[in-house]
């Protein structure tokens, strides 16, 4: 590829780059709009980071999440700008609720072997 | 209806924030206390009057940043264990004597944790400590001619025991925030270089 070809990729880039950002924008900002309030959201920004919450509202500039903490933490306005996507997700069981179904599930097993044991007799 | 609610949350929200109590040190809110009880089942062929087979445990926490924890436990440590067979048996003797290592019903524990993330629903931590309990050995001397039976049996004085822990594991937190299960896998180091693992199953409540 030659220096003239390189500059022309690199103009066109530049171009429209801003143009293909615009309509990124728009594309996410048309998204939210139509997003229930209480949605569950994942938004990737464009730093790498991720906020993950419940979607409040929308401006024409930014997005309302309310970030799920455990402790409450107050709502954070992000602007389209800096969002790559917005993920729309179901919101699953909680951690503790997951550790305690499988404490059921283990303890029931054992309780069904040891209920199984001694109905065959014992150890004999 | 669901508006509604998300926008008083979201209005309660300085208020709430206000009346919490806050980390000095990163400024990430935290609670303060928690407590909690479980069980602990013991995995392992060394006996341990200290550290039973399975023992129910009760603990306070007092967190001093938002991850770094020191905590007091009680837990039952009832449990006896006799030393390894016959003390001496030998076939001049006319006796022969059993020890039995036996706990009072309860221990305690003190260990500091390092949990790991800020403000989050799943918090791995790191944790170390001892636990402690009174223990006192009887010896029983059986006769070996007729008429068999027990002739004596002494007991020494109670004296305090201590099993070095470290351990890891999860605080798992329900969708309130406040109460968690707790998911631990310790190693307990008793006398002689002999170690025993425990695995505890807890819940509890921050506040």
């Amino acid at each position: 590829m030659s220096i003239r070809s390189v500059i022309v990729v690199a103009l066109v880039v530049a171009l429209f780059a801003p143009s293909a950002r615009a309509q990124n924008q728009n594309l996410w900002r048309s998204f939210a709009e139509k997003l229930p309030p209480g949605a569950f959201v994942v938004v990737h920004l464009s730093n790498g980071s991720s906020v993950k919450g419940h979607f409040v509202q929308v401006t024409p500039d930014t997005i309302t999440v309310l970030p799920k903490t455990r402790l409450p933490v107050p709502a954070r306005a992000l602007p389209f700008t800096e969002i790559d996507s917005i993920d729309l997700q179901k919101e699953g069981m909680s951690p503790g609720a997951k550790v305690l179904v499988g404490v059921g599930v283990v303890g029931g097993v054992l309780a069904g072997i040891a209920i199984a044991v001694l109905a065959s007799g014992g150890y004999d | 209806m669901k508006r509604w609610m998300v926008l008083t949350a979201v209005l309660a929200l300085p208020l709430h924030a206000n009346a919490q109590e806050l980390g000095a040190s990163s400024g990430e809110p935290f609670r303060k206390w928690d407590v909690g009880g479980g069980v602990n089942l013991r995995f392992g062929a060394h006996d341990d009057t200290v550290v039973p087979n399975g023992a129910w445990t009760a603990d306070f926490g007092r967190y001093w940043t938002p991850h770094l924890k020191t905590s007091m436990a009680v837990m039952t440590t009832r449990q006896d264990s006799y030393a390894t067979g016959p003390g001496v048996y030998d076939p001049r003797s006319f006796t022969t004597s059993y020890a039995k290592v036996t706990a009072q019903p309860a221990g305690f524990g003190a260990s500091v944790a390092y949990q790991f993330f800020d403000n989050d629903f799943v918090h791995p931590y790191l944790s170390a400590g001892a636990r402690f309990a009174l223990t006192s050995t009887s010896t029983d001397v059986y006769t070996t001619r007729a008429p068999y039976g027990r002739i004596l049996t002494t007991t020494t004085p109670s004296r305090l025991e201590a099993r070095p822990i470290v351990g890891g594991g999860f605080k798992s937190y329900f969708a309130n925030g406040r109460a968690f299960m707790r998911s631990e896998l310790a190693l307990s180091i008793a006398p002689h270089a002999t170690s025993n693992v425990i695995l505890l199953i807890g819940a509890g409540v921050d506040f």
